[in-house]
């Protein structure tokens, strides 16, 4: 099996499939959307072949475009097919060509499709870009690009208001988590140096901190940093980090440049997988047509921060400290969004907050030194994420796009197969016994017993939390009476967007299991974790059971929410506080803008030269007065200064 | 006696004679006759010229050539000139170049 | 030539030209501007200049300011009043006019022949008939101005004639066509525009 070819197609075909969309739209119209489900038929075997037959060794690298190639920086695009890459690309090709084929049908009626496929190819080129990626300026390339595309899908309705804010949110709250992740690249990129030349310890004791390094470095010889090292020295490869990046604080790299640089990388992270405190675009970007909800905020991009962040274990992993941010943002992000998502009453948005919830449990076992779990949730999550998304997608189009819960009600007779699948997502996200939910929570919730108390009480509140709100989704969803107009002309979805239903709804249940799970497994297990797995696994069965009885106590046959939490309901109030502390900064810069607007683009840069050209103008001005007889005097002396220059 | 430089002294005086009363007067066919003045001073000097640079003892004609056509070209820009100031009289009703203003920036 | 002579008529050409300047009524300053021509031809004739002194008299004294007495009669120009006569104009013509004179006077004097008398450089029109007998000579050809020259007399119209076409056709052929051209325009600036004229009638 040709593996560079593979990688050149996962990463190419989609860029072509969306050059071609974007181009010829006009030409192609219907036709596009089979351009696009096309190349994602194609990305998906792909990914089943190398997921089916991996490289030898468990991983390769290659060249794919020569990019970047400066003194002490390298940066030539590339892939890397490991198994964490190869299970995370199967992931997005299978999930994106179960919403490209979903797709079809529930965007029927849009006339815009060729727009909305179009930016789909492009999605799914970004996201194979972010999964090959073999080093972090790469990554980041194809980092801009998922947020891009993710803003393209959210606005995709522009014309509603909601989603143009919402797409603008999502791309500005995001600019600030990459921010800190080229940071984080610039200060992974300098230690890297530290990393090489510490094998030299002629002139590592010497110099004290690593920007000194690097001047000194740089400043030797620009030829001996391309030449030492064989290819690459200032190294910002995965495959090489292990090797390259300083452990731990010594005396010759200060712990802040080594926290700063794990923590630039987990700001990444907290933007694009809307971790607190910049969590408040996803809900929003909710906005956005269903099938993009469950592809990007749900299954793939939103998980691209706790991918990266498994890439860049290494780096986290040599600042305590920054485990231990990761780990309580993750937690608490866990927390909070379980308790917002028990006051939502419209179903994507639950299903949202349920997101923000299950990324929160990923983030914390990767602040926990479990990485490999975090990667196994998001698989499982992944699937019945994904699954919970489409059936919503479902459901709302049964019911003539209504998204309120409340209005819903006894889908189950009138949408039976869209009821037993979400029924599978719902169960497999509550952690019931033998999905694959379950398994993966369990393996988090381990690692969390062995690291910290605290956190473990926070993981099994949120799993209390998850289980008790999904239940009050589905019984207020799919059992009762029709509450409103919608519900009561329910009709079941086409075969089109079942199908993908079932899938996932397999995956949910079956990859949790033997060989499945191994396939997937991206990294080998972390060892075991010793005894207290009887524990944990009854703790969460005793939450699951817990969470859906008092569900069921709660909302079984009712009409109306008997709770009423205005501090969940709206979120913490954590929108209106950054808009309140937006509109506080924004005041302040308005008032410094205006002043120095006032003073230098104002008076020096206009009224100034204005001043000074209307003084100008006006002498000059009087200088043409129209008289012929001033004209005539000016012809005199100009005469008599040319015979007096002349005869001089 | 009479010598080049005195017919050049004429010529001087009679040119400034004509720019102070382009300069000074304000009825545009006056300012028209100082011109035509000031244009006959230059013929002078170009006359006196060629008679005091002698070719095999006889003037220099070629001077004299270009005052037969400064000359003419003179009698060619009073006729325009003057068919000027009538199209001008009948806009204005007036030959005070101070009220012709337009030019005034 | 006798030197009293040369003052009466720069007198005269002097005197009128500043009458010109400073005649108030029109008509007053076009007849002191013909005085003033005149005398100019005078001058002409004492530089031996006899055909540009007549054309002078014809053309200038004559058919340009009878145009000019023709124009100021039909447009019925008035006495220029006084009251808007400005002093920053007067004085800066007199300024003008005297630093120009002074300037020219100061500079005639340097030229090379400015010294040299009138009377102490007379025609030598028996040198002229003497050159012209040489062949390549431009007026070898010509008999009539040969036959005057060698008759002791300065046959000016025939040499001037024979500079023009002899030797600036081409420019006596320019001359024409301007004076076409000028003709042409003064009829287009004082035509009135009929159309116009009847739709206002109308």
């Amino acid at each position: 099996m040709n593996y560079e070819l593979t990688a050149k197609v996962l990463l190419l075909l989609p860029l072509f499939s969306a050059l071609t969309i974007l181009l010829l739209h006009k030409l192609l119209r219907e036709a596009s959307v089979y351009v696009s489900l096309g190349s994602a038929i194609i990305c998906l075997i792909c990914s089943v072949r190398l997921l089916l037959s991996p490289p030898s060794g468990d991983s390769m690298e290659g060249m794919l475009l020569p990019f970047l190639n400066l003194p002490g920086l390298k940066a030539d695009f590339g892939y890397i097919l490991d198994k964490q890459a190869i299970g995370m690309m199967f992931i997005v090709t299978f999930i994106g060509f179960l919403v490209h084929l979903y797709s079809t049908a529930y965007m029927k009626e849009d006339d815009a499709r060729p727009r909305f496929f179009g930016a789909l190819s492009l999605f799914m080129f970004s996201m194979t870009g972010i999964v090959l990626s073999s080093h972090f300026v790469m990554m980041f390339v194809f980092w801009e690009l998922v947020g891009l595309s993710s803003y393209l899908l959210i606005g995709h309705w522009f014309k509603k208001p909601e989603a143009a804010d919402a797409a603008n949110k999502a791309f500005m709250t995001n600019r600030i988590g990459d921010f800190g992740f080229m940071i984080g690249i610039l200060c992974v990129w300098a230690l890297s140096f530290v990393g090489t030349i510490s094998d030299k310890p002629t002139t590592t004791h010497a110099l004290a901190a690593p920007e000194q390094l690097l001047a000194t470095k740089m400043a030797n010889s620009p030829t001996a940093v391309t030449t030492e090292g064989a290819d690459y020295t200032g190294d910002i490869r995965f495959s090489t980090l292990a090797t390259t990046y300083p452990k731990s604080s010594s005396s010759s790299i200060p712990g802040w440049l080594l926290t700063l640089a794990a923590l630039g990388i987990f700001m990444g992270a907290v933007g694009k997988s809307a971790q607190v405190p910049l969590h408040v675009w996803l809900p929003d970007a909710m906005e956005g047509p269903t099938p993009v909800s469950a592809l990007i905020h749900a299954a793939t991009m939103v998980a691209a921060g706790v991918y990266m962040l498994v890439r860049a274990q290494v780096v986290i992993a040599a600042s305590p400290l920054a485990m231990d941010v990761i780990a309580w943002t993750g937690g608490i992000t866990a927390l909070l969004a379980a308790l917002m998502a028990v006051q939502q009453n419209d179903i994507k948005r639950i299903l949202a907050y349920s997101t923000l919830s299950q990324l929160g449990y990923m983030v914390m076992s990767v602040g926990l030194h479990a990485g490999e779990a975090g990667m196994f949730h998001l698989y499982t999550h992944a699937f019945f994420k994904a699954l919970l998304f489409l059936g919503a997608g479902a459901v709302i189009y049964a019911c003539h796009h209504e998204q309120d819960i409340w209005k819903m009600g006894g889908l189950k007779d009138k949408t039976p197969m869209t009821f037993v699948t979400f029924a599978i997502g719902t169960l497999a996200l509550m952690g019931m016994p033998f999905m694959s939910g379950f398994f993966s929570k369990e393996e988090i919730l381990l690692a969390a017993k062995h690291e910290c108390w605290g956190l473990l009480t926070i993981g099994v509140i949120t799993a209390f939390l998850t289980s008790f709100y999904m239940t009050r989704c589905v019984v207020v969803t799919f059992f009762g009476k029709a509450r409103g107009e919608g519900a009561n002309h329910a009709h079941e979805a086409p075969m089109v967007m079942l199908v993908p239903l079932m899938l996932l709804a397999a995956f949910s249940i079956l990859s949790g299991y033997g060989p499945v799970a191994e396939k997937l497994k991206a990294l080998k297990p972390h060892g075991p974790h010793g005894d207290g797995a009887g524990l944990v696994m009854g703790l969460s069965i005793g939450v699951f059971v817990l969470g859906a009885l008092a569900g069921l106590k709660l909302y079984w046959g009712k009409d109306k929410d008997p709770l009423n939490i205005p501090l969940f309901a709206n979120r913490f109030y954590i929108d209106q506080i950054y808009a309140m502390i937006v509109k506080i900064f924004q005041d302040r810069l308005a008032w410094i803008v205006t002043a120095m607007d006032t003073i230098f683009a104002d008076g020096l840069a206009a009224r100034l030269p204005t001043a000074v050209a209307c003084r100008v103008g006006r002498t000059a001005r009087s200088l043409q007065s129209g008289q012929l007889q001033g004209y005539g005097f000016v012809f005199g002396a100009g005469l008599i200064l040319a015979i007096y220059l002349m005869t001089r | 006696m009479i010598t080049l430089n005195h017919y050049l002294v004429v010529a001087a005086m009679l040119f400034a004679i004509g720019l102070a009363g382009v300069v000074a007067r304000r009825n545009i066919l006056t300012i028209y006759m100082c011109l035509e003045m000031m244009l006959s001073a230059a013929n002078l000097t170009l006359v006196a010229f060629s008679r005091f640079h002698l070719h095999d003892g006889l003037p220099d004609y070629h001077a004299q050539a270009l005052v037969f056509f400064t000359i003419t070209v003179a009698a060619a820009e009073v006729a325009v000139g003057l068919a000027i100031i009538v199209a001008l009289y009948r806009a204005r009703q007036s030959v005070d170049v101070t009220t012709v203003t337009k030019l005034q920036g | 030539m006798p030197a009293p002579l040369f003052y009466l008529l720069a007198f005269i050409t002097l005197g009128f030209g500043l009458l010109v300047v400073l005649a108030r009524n029109p008509v007053a300053s076009a007849l002191s501007l013909v005085m003033c021509f005149s005398g100019l031809a005078a001058l002409f004739v004492t530089l031996d200049a006899y055909l540009i002194g007549t054309i002078q008299v014809l053309v200038y004294a004559g058919a340009v300011m009878v145009l000019f007495l023709f124009i100021i009669m039909l447009l019925d120009i008035k006495e220029e009043e006084k009251k808007g006569q400005r002093l920053t104009a007067v004085v800066g013509g007199m300024i003008l006019a005297a630093v120009l004179t002074l300037q020219l006077t100061s500079m005639a004097g340097s030229f090379p022949l400015a010294k040299t008398k009138l009377d102490d450089k007379p025609l030598d029109i028996s040198a002229a008939s003497t050159a012209a007998k040489d062949k390549n000579h431009p007026l070898h050809s010509m008999q009539m101005i040969r036959k005057d020259l060698d008759a002791g007399k300065l046959p000016d119209t025939a040499l001037m004639g024979q500079t023009l076409f002899d030797q600036y056709p081409l420019h006596l052929q320019m001359m024409g066509l301007l004076l076409l051209v000028g003709t042409v325009g003064v009829v287009v600036l004082s035509r009135r525009d009929t159309a116009k004229e009847e739709s206002k009638g109308a």
